[in-house]
């Protein structure tokens, strides 16, 4: 092994990933060659001081929140479904098909859940484009003002949607 | 850590909406996956965030886990993927590195005494100067460094979490623990005006 | 009974005057730090928003006072979202739904998420945060 190979494969060979062999040869390198062997005992400093990093330890709060978002997923597959699935064996696929060429039908023609909430989605984008949390904009006087003049500050103790700064004292 | 039976245990219990069973799942990997982030991000606010993310993320995808036993890189790629999509295109904002000798921030020397480091054997200014410096490795090697010398995972673990070859991860390992290694010296050199390291 | 009550308020108002000068104190720290988060905004400074408005978000704001978060995820929302910094927007609006507890603000801001998809033109994503908001108005009482 000459020492180039032999540097290469330091790290490696500190991680404990060379194989027996590339680590039999590796070793009989080192005993032999006095500037490799610095090399390995320079890298070993690194090891130590990466080893004694400390870490960061987690808020306490950080399950509470992970629980109430998990909480209100859906999980990926209703726990319903799995003692039901006895009945889609093979003798109940065309009833199933039949079924659901009937939903798919009915939710073309009547529309369905999917599509109602497509609408309740679309009024509520309306009502958003319509909810005003600039002030008024400003006279062609004015000129033009730049959006981050014209935003309220939530935080004002008297805000409204009006207000400059809602967390202002007036 | 759990054994190879008991994690599959709780995988399985949890991936079926068990939050219990999850619980303890966060409880064993959450300290990991915040300090893998916060390497990553050099932001302890971002890593407490984006822990958070990884783990609803986890929940929500448990059933798609085809082998229990790979639970833990599944979840580095989580979390590394959240990363990169916080900062597509972008570098994570990064405090400078000192220059050598040089008096840390007030602020930095605050980041460093939330870390518990009255524990650790380094002193504190040294710990923040080494963090520092993975920060700034090139994203190619910090990834596999942070993962391979901190997180202990195996260069296959690596290799197959990052869609990398074996070689290539081993070289960048390499690398890295290299230029840590001749950074920090340099960094002690300028500070104690220390000659004789190598 | 009217000793009794003028008894309570007296016996409660020193944490009644102890939880509004708390709450005067997180207001205007809110306040100032809304502040910086526009300058920050208004000087193209995106990549600090996240970690500034962060600290408005890890407030201890009181129940009563939510409304306020739900808002300030609003108004930030719109002024990068103005900016085209949607990607940031979405994230300070992740802040938010995690700062808040109640129901009622998580479906506002799960609906102002959608709302920013819209605007992204992704309108997958969006419909999913409607969806959400829908599914949890439905569950709460």
């Amino acid at each position: 092994m000459d020492c180039q190979a032999c540097i290469d494969s330091l790290t490696a060979f500190l991680d404990d990933e060379l194989s027996a062999p590339e680590k039999e040869v590796l070793q009989t390198h080192l005993t032999q060659c006095r500037p490799c062997r610095q090399e390995h005992e320079s890298l070993l400093d690194s090891y130590q001081w990466v080893d004694q990093l400390t870490d960061l330890e987690m808020d306490s709060t950080g399950w509470t929140r992970i629980h109430s978002e998990i909480t209100h997923l859906a999980p990926g597959k209703p726990a319903w479904v799995s003692p039901f699935q006895f009945l889609f064996g093979s003798r109940w696929i065309p009833v199933a098909a039949g079924t659901l060429g009937v939903a798919i039908l009915s939710f073309f023609f009547l529309g369905g859940p999917k599509a109602e909430m497509q609408d309740e989605f679309q009024v509520y984008l309306e009502q958003r484009e319509q909810m005003v949390i600039r002030r008024p904009p400003p006279s062609p006087l004015e000129g033009i003002r730049e959006i981050t003049t014209d935003l309220p500050n939530p935080f004002t103790v008297s805000y409204d949607s009006s207000q400059s700064n809602p967390f202002t004292q007036e | 850590m759990a054994s190879g039976p008991e994690l599959k245990k709780l995988v399985t219990r949890a991936g079926g909406g068990d939050v219990e069973a999850f619980q303890q799942l966060y409880g064993l990997y959450s300290r990991k996956i915040l300090n893998y982030i916060y390497r990553l991000t050099g932001s302890r606010e971002e890593a407490e965030d984006l822990t958070q993310d990884t783990f609803v993320l986890a929940y929500r995808n448990l059933k798609s886990l085809k082998e229990s036993n790979k639970f833990q890189s599944w979840l580095f790629r989580i979390a590394q993927n959240n990363v990169y999509q916080m900062y597509r295109g972008k570098k994570p904002q990064m405090n400078p590195l000192p220059d050598e000798g040089s008096e840390l921030a007030e602020t930095d020397r605050l980041g460093t005494s939330q870390k518990g480091s009255e524990d650790s054997l380094l002193s504190s200014e040294l710990e923040q100067v080494i963090e520092k410096i993975i920060n700034h490795l090139p994203d190619k090697q910090k990834g596999v460094f942070v993962l391979s010398a901190i997180h202990k995972l195996s260069y296959k673990e690596i290799s197959e979490m990052e869609d990398r070859s074996l070689a290539s991860v081993k070289s960048d390992v390499h690398r890295a623990r290299v230029d840590v290694r001749d950074r920090v010296k340099e960094y002690l050199r300028g500070k104690h005006g220390l000659s004789s390291l190598h | 009974m009217p000793s009794r009550l003028v008894l309570l308020i007296l016996l409660l108002s020193p944490h009644t005057a102890a939880f509004s000068q708390n709450w005067n104190q997180v207001r205007s720290s809110a306040e100032r730090q809304h502040e910086m988060v526009m300058m920050l905004i208004r000087n193209g400074n995106f990549g600090r928003v996240l970690e500034t408005s962060r600290q408005i978000f890890s407030l201890n704001f009181p129940a009563s006072q939510e409304h306020l978060l739900v808002q300030e995820g609003r108004i930030l929302s719109e002024a990068l979202a103005h900016h085209q910094q949607f990607q940031i927007a979405q994230g300070l609006l992740d802040q938010a739904l995690r700062a808040v507890r109640s129901n009622p603000s998580k479906i506002d801001l799960f609906k102002e998420k959608a709302y920013l998809f819209t605007r992204q033109g992704r309108d997958k994503e969006a419909m999913e945060f409607f969806e959400r908001a829908m599914e949890l108005e439905k569950s709460s009482p």
